[in-house]
């Protein structure tokens, strides 16, 4: 086990490095510059753009800047940002929270009622298995984009039960103002996931062993737990990985939408401005988040199922 | 002074999924006509009365990049930081200008513009605003390393001097009537110079700020989302202190989360709202949209034609296309009729408040013209331009652009001509108007320019003269120029219109940039706050000291 967890926080760093190398790179050779940003529709003298570009360290060629940023990384300095002079952990941290909760509340909601869904339509096949079936149809073709203008119109500004952009203070006030988002996002999710629960669970229940143990007369939620639910958890879990993870890029759209003053946000406005080191801070937190999941996900297998606890199968 | 401004910063596939999908109580070419609602005459909104503990307001579609008031020039900078750091007069909703930092000033010879401080005015740290600060904070726009946004509004002015205890001269190198009212905008305006030297190069950053003398300071900034002012305590000038404790401006880009912000009270108002949120927020239960009248803004769309080379170069050809646009068609249907048609760059947004208004309209119903396809085609055909091709680059970011050059593109084709329409990213967008290389792959593009007051004079030689700064095709006229140099020179409202028009009669022939429309100013306004004004005069002043519970 202890093996299994070094061995994926290697697979982690090695990730970040040469994710971190390829994101600064795309930003360089886009064009553009970020001092063009700041000086507007402003033409400034040669001297004066050169002054700028040396005080962002834009007049260095591009192996020196991303060896300074590494080392100030390294030392826990993510730098300052290009176009507000702010720190890039003070810009980055205070979005970071919000888009966290949003994410994990989400996930939440896809959890519980993607399983649930899932579950009651493995165990109850016929009609309620089709109505199940048809919900999920409908919202596995609901992208979060189109699902955040209907529940705006909808919840927020007929109905008025949430707010339609922003957040509250507070933890009471943000979880009030993420759920709509958070639902937004959650729709195709919950659809994924109860089809992906539906069929790992209906393949157990069809199982040899759990329709033996049935019969020999074994309670039912014991069998359910031990032999069906147990037994189907590993496709679920990689789902659930893989959905959280792309969860955390439908942010970028949704926060848009909903105004809320996540990383999404902060992402876009900082490729418009090629703020470097911030563009560059927030995608690798978005790779880190896409490893970190899979990492949990394989490790959570790994406790479930004893045999993929050896580093050679699960790398 | 006189600035484009890249509307909207999402990335391309995004605003294209959100336009299509978020929109949908307002999609720009629904057919809706909005009919302005209030006269010309009206320059705000009924005033303020009682006191406010917050006031919320939309920022604009980005965060500013700088609190400095000199560093950028657009819509998030100049809708806030007036409030901050307001400039040496106070510019009035009617655009009129009266005293600020400045208790009284005049123009005793036309070289030389005289200010007299107000003795009792302080910056919000206390220390009062001294004519050594005024001249640093003037001259600032003329240091190459400042790179001022406004240092064209300068080009004139050869030194400042303090001519008493309290007094400063600006003293210009040819007679310019026109410069005085640059300082009732943020190229005027004023900050505390210990402080600023202090900062360095850091004066205007998010965790640095700035010392200035206005009715709000800035209290928080996450330099993303929200940016939030305190009101200054003990004012220095009681009779324009604010009447909200605070405000918080939100910044944000999505034309239906804007809509539905101010719908639902999040907001409690906007200047500056785009097109597409017409519809719904005409519909508003808690609050009012206002449409301004024809020429209620100085902003003014337009074709810039890039360089006076290739197809383009044909002045017939730029003749034709004009005269082929459907302007009014485009005003209705891609602006949701809160726009009107432009036949003159400066049109009844630079004039219609001014004395010489008579002198302006007249000139301006002369270059009035309906489209007429049939004999742009002919023109066309005469210049020997039938079946060339010219291309017009646009920013995608704006939904707006790219409709307008899809129209222009039908309008091309319909003279005999191929238009390649091509949209840039902001940055390479931006860089049309900052890098001769980048212009010269485009025969033109697209702009949203504006000038923060109205004057003709100073919107023409921004683009049609040699010096100006908008200047991108090198155009010129030795007509043009002389009109325009007597028109600076002239203090005589009537006198100064005369000249401009007649600049005006060979700008609108030649062409170097082709008018399209003119935006009419949108303002939506919560019924709990009033105050707002109703006129472009928001752009760099104080604007929400006058703001209050009805």
């Amino acid at each position: 086990m202890g093996r299994l967890v070094l061995h994926r926080l290697g697979g982690l760093l090695t990730t970040l490095m040469l994710s971190s190398v390829v994101i600064f790179g795309s930003l360089y050779l886009a064009p553009g510059s970020p001092e063009d940003v700041l000086f507007g529709s402003r033409q400034p003298t040669a001297a004066a753009r050169a002054a700028v570009a040396h005080r962002l360290h834009l007049d260095q060629p591009l192996p020196v800047r991303y060896w300074d940023w590494l080392v100030g990384v390294l030392h826990g300095d993510l730098g300052t940002s290009m176009v507000t002079g702010q720190s890039v952990a003070d810009r980055v941290g205070g979005h970071l929270g919000t888009s966290l909760l949003l994410v994990t509340l989400s996930m939440v909601i896809v959890i519980v009622i993607g399983t649930g869904l899932g579950a009651v339509s493995a165990m109850r096949p016929g009609a309620v298995d089709a109505t199940a079936n048809a919900v999920t149809s409908v919202s596995v073709t609901v992208p979060s984009f189109v699902a955040a203008s209907l529940l705006i119109s909808v919840f927020a500004v007929h109905l008025g039960w949430f707010p339609e952009s922003g957040v509250g203070s507070g933890l009471g006030g943000e979880l009030h103002g993420l759920f709509l988002p958070a639902v937004a996002m959650a729709i195709m999710n919950c659809g994924f996931l109860a089809r992906i629960s539906r069929n790992a669970l209906r393949e157990e229940l069809q199982k040899e062993h759990v329709q033996t143990a049935l019969v020999r007369g074994l309670p039912r939620w014991a069998v359910l737990r031990d032999h069906v639910f147990r037994n189907a958890l590993p496709p679920i879990i990689t789902a659930v990985a893989l959905l959280t993870s792309g969860t955390f890029a439908s942010t970028l759209i949704v926060e848009t939408a909903f105004a809320v003053p996540g990383i999404g946000q902060l992402t876009i406005s900082s490729v418009g401005q090629k703020d470097f080191p911030v563009v560059q801070a927030v995608s690798l937190l978005l790779v880190a988040a896409f490893v970190i999941c899979n990492a949990a996900s394989d490790l959570i297998q790994a406790l479930i199922d004893p045999r993929l606890r050896t580093t050679r199968r699960t790398a | 002074m006189k600035r484009r401004t890249l509307r909207a910063a999402l990335p391309v596939v995004a605003a294209a999924l959100l336009t299509s999908a978020c929109s949908g109580g307002g999609s720009p070419l629904a057919k809706s006509g909005s009919k302005s609602n209030f006269s010309t005459a009206q320059a705000t909104t009924a005033p303020g009365v009682g006191p406010l503990a917050n006031l919320t307001w939309y920022g604009d579609y980005r965060a500013p990049y700088s609190e400095d008031p000199l560093k950028t020039a657009d819509y998030p900078e100049e809708t806030i930081l007036g409030n901050v750091c307001p400039p040496l007069l106070r510019t009035n909703a009617d655009y009129s200008l009266s005293p600020g930092i400045a208790e009284s000033w005049s123009q005793p010879s036309p070289e030389h513009v005289v200010f007299n401080l107000n003795p009792r005015a302080t910056f919000s740290d206390g220390h009062p605003v001294t004519t050594a600060d005024v001249i640093y904070s003037l001259m600032r726009n003329e240091d190459p390393n400042e790179a001022s946004n406004y240092s064209d509004s300068y080009t004139d002015v050869t030194s400042v001097t303090a001519t008493g205890p309290e007094q400063v001269t600006v003293n210009l190198s040819k007679p310019d009537y026109l410069f005085v009212r640059n300082m009732g905008i943020l190229a005027g305006a004023i900050v505390e110079k210990a402080f600023a030297v202090k900062a360095g190069a850091n004066f205007g950053n998010a965790n640095v700020g700035v010392v200035c003398a206005g009715p709000y300071t800035v209290s928080s900034f996450d330099g993303t989302n929200t940016m939030v002012l305190k009101r200054t305590p003990n004012y220095w000038d009681p009779a324009h202190a604010a009447k909200a404790a605070s405000v918080t401006f939100t910044f944000m880009s999505d034309p239906s989360a804007i809509g539905n912000a101010l719908t639902a009270g999040t907001l409690d108002g906007a200047f500056d709202l785009p097109p597409s949120t017409v519809p719904q927020l005409s519909k508003a239960a808690d609050g009012k949209l206002y449409v301004g009248a024809a020429g209620s803004t100085t902003q003014n769309i337009d074709l810039i034609i890039s360089q006076l080379s290739g197809t383009l170069g044909d002045v017939r050809v730029r003749q034709a296309l004009s005269m082929a646009i459907d302007r009014n068609g485009i005003a209705q249907t891609l602006f949701n009729g809160a726009a009107d048609p432009l036949y003159a760059v400066a049109g009844p947004g630079f004039w219609e408040s001014s004395p010489a208004k008579s002198v302006y309209q007249a000139a301006y119903q002369k270059l009035v013209q309906q489209p007429d396809v049939a004999a742009a085609g002919k023109l066309v055909q005469e210049a020997g331009a039938t079946g060339k091709t010219f291309s017009i680059g646009y920013a995608a970011s704006s939904p707006t652009d790219a409709q307008l050059a899809e129209v222009l593109q039908q309008t091309g084709d319909s003279i005999g001509l191929k238009v390649k329409i091509v949209g840039l990213p902001d940055q390479q967008y931006g860089d049309l108007f900052i890098d001769p290389k980048a212009r010269s792959a485009y025969d033109s593009f697209l702009t949203i320019n504006y000038l923060e007051y109205p004057e003709a004079a100073d919107m023409y030689s921004s683009y049609a003269t040699k010096a100006g700064a908008q200047n991108f095709n090198g155009w010129t006229d030795p007509t043009v120029e002389a009109d325009i140099l007597k028109a600076q020179g002239s203090e005589n409202q009537t006198q100064r219109a005369e000249y401009v028009v007649a600049a005006q009669a060979v700008i609108a022939k030649a062409l170097p940039w082709i008018p399209i429309v003119a935006p009419r100013a949108l303002l939506f306004q919560n019924k709990a706050v009033t105050g707002a004004p109703l006129t472009f005069s928001y752009m760099d002043n104080a604007w929400a000291a006058t703001m209050g519970a009805p």
